[in-house]
């Protein structure tokens, strides 16, 4: 678990807002111009984004471009000023020390900490960079696959933190007072899930003795999920995070809850009505990013003691944008040629369309059972099912088994004739499937 | 709907023949009735970002995302066959198209494991939800292709070097196929991985 840290050569690169940063800002193009958000907003002039981001508040956000400056006086849209491009992702602000966040870019990103000092310091990150965290005294640490980076406030050395777990990923780190770093690490790929997340916990890294400590204890399987997301430090100093569990075979939406983690060690304190992920607090309020489940776009909310959420802006904290595209998502070539068609790719329908036109039911160890349910099926429905094998389908049948085959109308929502087979024969909703044949 | 028609035929003399087949000389045989024609007849278009995602696939890990399946060798293991979901919206380019493509070729042997589409699951460390989770993704031969190898191994179970045999059918440009794979993210390779939807 203890493992060395390492350090990178000095890659920041600073620029000081009163000198080129306010200049090249007040020529920016209005930061609102793209966004879908419906709250009324402040409009900062350019020259004044930047001192929002350096006085830093207690939430900002990631919006089309912009970045969201939450206070009491509302809203404000800020234009970040690092004139990098790339896109905003994960953002973190602390009252008095500055605002921190990331611009991903296709390959390694580039982390941004404008300090309350007035600097802009842009850092290689050195990899696909997350979750950047500030301390009380303006340590700045983000994560780069399985480790941390910390850079110390006012240094330009990057230093590397070897993550506790090999193969495992770090994100979401938070400094915990000025002596330890707690952060969330996922569980290595395994044989049986190469990809995606099956389980994370919180750990501990202490500054002092450069070891790690794990500080949750959730479990999990091939099947059975269990991932911790957006950790938030509370105003009493407690740790708050989102626990998110599931069946990875299963079509059902996974369980989202609130948890608590405290010196005493982590308790469920609620569950959670559907998908949200921890924003911050502010003025003593929980706040939440919700998703926006057409476009993709994040909501802000406060939530008040009865547990209600108002609105209060748009933009994604330390969730991942959806309504933009991940730069490291484009079509590339540099490991295999790109195969795409000569023509361009007809357009999306509005409406959902499928290219079924059977449903298939089994599998029944005999062919005399499968002959009894097509009967059963046809009287249901007047529908003709044929008794198949992996003879006829052997692409769609396991060999030795038997299933029915039923022709389904060519209608334009395939999924609606398989919910209404479902509903008129319950003992076959589990075990039909649609198919083309 | 002449295929059809043919394949109702066949199908009730074919139940007859087949009965008196054993188990074993059935196993990975050919749909008799397979047509590839590579025209766009029922291939519906490939959706791009996560508006359009939602828009044909649904929502993550729902009702939808699983309600169709296909037969694969090495599903589970090295020769051990077994089923794969996904969303029906691409019944016809995996359990039609690209999954008889390898049999009429006879390249079963060029699968191998692990072999597998649905999946309700995140991102690792994101809040994104994975591809696997909308149904519009598979993963083959993901033990010699793990995420983050920036090449594709084409050993099948059996052994032999099929090459990019594979990919080649599962990115085809007819339609069908057109599946995105994952080794054409340059920042994040991720060889096993193809996906019926881009920018996401």
């Amino acid at each position: 678990m203890n493992r060395p840290t390492a350090a990178l050569g000095a890659v920041v690169m600073v620029s000081a807002l009163a000198t080129a940063g306010i200049a090249g800002l007040s020529q920016a193009r209005s930061p609102s111009s793209a966004s879908a958000c419906a709250v009324a907003r402040t409009r900062v002039p350019a020259f004044r984004g930047p001192q929002r981001l350096m006085h830093g508040g207690s939430i900002a956000a990631a919006d089309a471009g912009s970045l969201e400056v939450l206070s009491a006086a509302g809203t404000a849209a800020v234009l970040p000023p690092d004139g990098i491009a790339g896109m905003l992702r994960h953002v973190t602000t602390r009252t008095g020390v500055g605002t921190a966040y990331v611009r991903d870019r296709a390959g390694a990103d580039v982390v941004v900490d404008v300090t309350a000092g007035g600097a802009v310091r842009r850092f290689a990150a050195g990899g696909e960079a997350t979750h950047p965290a500030l301390s009380a005294t303006g340590d700045l640490a983000w994560a780069v696959g399985g480790d941390l980076r910390l850079v110390a406030s006012g240094a330009s050395r990057v230093r590397v933190i070897r993550g506790p777990v090999a193969g495992g990923l770090a994100f979401s780190p938070l400094f915990r007072g000025s002596a330890s770093i707690v952060a969330a690490v996922a569980s290595a790929p395994s044989r049986r899930v190469p990809e995606d997340e099956y389980l994370s916990n919180l750990w501990r890294y202490s500054r002092r003795a450069g070891t790690w400590m794990q500080l949750t204890h959730f479990t999990a399987g091939a099947d059975r999920w269990s991932v911790v997301r957006t950790p938030v430090v509370r105003p009493d100093g407690a740790i708050e995070f989102v626990r998110v569990t599931g069946r990875a075979s299963a079509d059902t939406q996974p369980t989202y809850q609130l948890w608590r983690l405290t010196t005493a060690g982590a308790h469920l304190v609620r569950g959670l009505p559907g998908e949200r992920y921890l924003a911050g607090y502010e003025a003593g309020s929980r706040m939440w990013n919700l998703r926006d489940g057409s476009t993709g776009a994040w909501r802000l909310a406060a939530e008040s003691a009865d547990g209600s959420l108002r609105d209060v802006g748009c933009g994604a904290v330390m969730v991942d944008p959806l309504d933009r595209v991940d730069p490291d998502l484009r079509p590339g070539h540099r490991f295999a040629p790109l195969h795409e068609p000569a023509e361009a790719s007809p357009p999306v329908a509005p409406s959902p369309v499928s290219s079924a036109n059977a449903i298939i039911v089994g599998d029944f160890s005999t062919g005399s059972s499968a002959a009894d349910a097509a009967a059963q099926i046809t009287a249901a429905t007047g529908l003709q099912a044929i008794v198949t094998d992996a003879g006829h389908l052997p692409a769609l049948v396991r060999p030795g088994v038997s299933a029915v085959e039923v022709l389904i109308p060519p209608l334009p929502d395939p999924e609606e004739q398989l919910a209404t087979f479902r509903s008129e024969l319950p003992s076959f909703a589990g075990w039909s499937w649609l198919v083309a044949v | 709907m002449a295929t059809t028609n043919l394949r109702k035929a066949g199908a009730i003399a074919l139940v007859l023949a087949s009965m008196a087949l054993p188990v074993a000389a059935r196993a990975y045989v050919v749909d008799p009735f397979w047509i590839h024609d590579h025209s766009a007849a029922g291939i519906p278009p490939r959706p791009s970002g996560y508006t359009q995602l939602v828009q044909t696939f649904g929502q993550p890990c729902s009702n939808a995302a699983n309600d169709s399946r296909s037969y694969w060798p090495s599903q589970s293991a090295r020769n051990v066959a077994g089923y794969v979901y996904y969303h029906p919206y691409i019944a016809r380019d995996v359990g039609y198209n690209v999954r008889n493509h390898v049999a009429f070729a006879k390249k079963d042997g060029s699968v191998d494991y692990l072999v597998g589409a649905y999946n309700c699951r995140p991102i690792r460390g994101e809040t994104s939800w994975s591809t696997h989770a909308f149904g519009a993704a598979i993963d083959t031969n993901s033990a010699r292709n793990p995420l983050g190898q920036d090449h594709w191994v084409g050993i099948g179970a059996n052994g032999v070097a099929y090459g990019t045999y594979l990919p080649d059918v599962w990115r085809g440009a007819d339609p069908g196929h057109r599946f995105f794979w994952g080794l054409n993210w340059d920042s994040r390779p991720d060889p096993m991985h193809f996906q019926y939807v881009t920018d996401y």
